[in-house]
């Protein structure tokens, strides 16, 4: 694809009017407090900053394996400053958390917002910095794609901290912040093989290795969530401590959110592991794309696990908003000519793989 | 019987090879020493993926089974309740498993990769003391191992 199917004209202004879609609906058609517009806002979070940590991740290990797909990785970045606007929404629906009737230090609306607009905001300019020194061809990349990661880890935190565990507290888990951010990196990681998938159906293409690379990463990655989760588990379980064991207690035993944690389970985890053992398959797009599909709604569901006990989510505002803003970073990997232009990393395939 | 070639380049030394493979010579019975890995030669001799991957499996799964089975056993022989669990309670004794099948796991695969390479040798694989230094070498074994 050598010229660019979306301008950034057409780019931005399909975010301004996604961002205004959204807006006026949470604002003006939507007033009840419920969940719907968190859902959608963290899953999205995930995927862009996953996508960008993905690609700053390869940038700063000279990963030679992720170099065909940096671009489409890179071109999300926009949308970082999109869902740093958004998250103010949250401001019309702060009655979903309990603690809003009895602010403290930490948990008052305008410091919450504040902080989490913030540390979104400069996700963003840390991103833009990295593509900028990307393109350029800078030799403090590295040091800005450090810069990105860390910022990637503590805007991830705050995500899970804030957004989705203040929504019962008192309950803590220290590492929610981790198993956050792992997630995402995940997701990043599903939305590369999509794009592996689409790329592939150029016969051309040249991204076999690439591909099995990707899938060898999913596969850890996989693993890696699957073990932060029992570690979670298994110290609550062990302890047994009433206020610690109500959370998981309703999430993995009540109907019904028993039974969309174990599909959470099988397929982030059963599913995948069996299916990327074997070595041929992970060649094949097709079934690479399945497994991060499975994954990518994994993912969501769990969120939807997170929150669904305490706060209740219109199923038909969520699908709009889910796929307004799904479609938005569809139409930003599409229109990546337009982002970061050719010539940064590859544009060729990796057969040698590295 | 061995015959041995010795090449200083790397295309000479696969010409060879490729020709001793064209002529018919088992390729069992041929070995290479290259001074740095040379990847075309896997290709040459044909040499198909490792068994060492089934001693794994089978070491993980037995440790894996063995870990549940003596977590289970031990707590039924000596039934205590602590902390209020239940006496089987599997999602302790996930954490015995996963650790013995890592280390079952590892341990059939040293060995099955020491079985399989009939390692360690204690004499000279070659008749005489040769020191290969920066040569491809390529041996042909006539005949039944000495």
């Amino acid at each position: 694809m050598s010229k660019p199917s979306l301008s950034t004209r057409n780019l931005v202004f399909a975010a301004v009017i996604v961002g205004a879609v959204i807006a006026a609906v949470e604002l003006f058609l939507r007033r009840t407090p419920d969940a719907t517009f968190l859902v959608a806002l963290t899953y999205t979070t995930a995927i862009v900053e996953g996508c960008v940590a993905l690609a700053a991740t390869g940038e700063l290990s000279k990963g030679v394996w992720l170099i065909p797909i940096k671009r489409e990785l890179y071109s999300v970045y926009p949308l970082l400053l999109v869902v740093a606007f958004l998250s103010l929404l949250l401001g019309a629906k702060i009655e979903i958390y309990g603690w809003s009737e009895q602010p403290n230090g930490w948990l008052n609306v305008r410091f919450f917002l504040a902080r989490n607009f913030v540390v979104l905001f400069l996700t963003f300019l840390a991103a833009r910095k990295l593509v900028t020194a990307v393109r350029r061809g800078s030799p403090h990349k590295n040091r800005y794609a450090a810069f990105y990661i860390a910022l990637f880890i503590v805007s991830q935190s705050l995500v899970a901290f804030d957004w989705i565990m203040s929504l019962e507290y008192p309950w803590v888990s220290t590492l929610f912040g981790g198993y956050f951010f792992i997630e995402s990196f995940l997701i990043g990681l599903a939305v590369a093989t999509l794009i592996l998938f689409f790329r592939m159906r150029d016969p051309s293409h040249g991204l076999t290795e690439t591909l099995r690379d990707t899938a060898k990463m999913m596969f850890a990655f996989s693993v890696m969530w699957v073990g932060f989760f029992f570690a979670q588990f298994l110290v609550i379980w062990y302890g047994n401590i009433p206020e610690e064991v109500g959370y998981v207690f309703t999430r993995v035993k009540e109907p019904p959110y028993a039974g969309l944690s174990r599909a959470v389970i099988v397929s982030v985890w059963v599913i995948p592991f069996a299916v990327l053992l074997s070595r041929p398959l992970k060649t094949v797009a097709p079934v690479m794309a399945g497994v991060a599909s499975l994954i990518a709604a994994g993912l969501f569901i769990e969120k939807l696990v997170l929150v669904l006990p305490v706060a209740r989510v219109s199923p038909p505002a969520l699908a709009i908003e889910v796929v307004l803003l799904l479609s938005l970073v569809g139409a930003f990997i599409a229109g990546r000519d337009s982002i970061v232009p050719q010539g940064v990393g590859a544009a060729g395939g990796n057969e040698a793989g590295g | 019987m061995i015959d041995r070639y010795s090449f200083d380049a790397k295309g000479a030394f696969l010409d060879k090879l490729d020709e001793l493979v064209k002529s018919g010579v088992p390729r069992k019975s041929i070995n290479t020493f290259t001074p740095y890995p040379v990847h075309e030669t896997e290709e040459l001799l044909d040499r198909s993926q490792s068994a060492v991957r089934f001693f794994t499996g089978v070491g993980a799964v037995a440790g894996c089974v063995a870990g549940f089975a003596f977590t289970i056993y031990t707590v039924l022989s000596w039934p205590l309740i602590t902390g209020g669990k239940e006496i089987v309670s599997v999602n302790a004794f996930i954490v015995i498993a996963y650790e013995l099948m890592i280390l079952v796991g590892g341990l059939a695969a040293f060995a099955g990769f020491l079985f399989l390479t009939r390692l360690p040798v204690f004499r000279n694989i070659l008749s005489d003391s040769v020191e290969f230094s920066r040569k491809f070498e390529i041996t042909v074994e006539r005949g039944e191992r000495s």
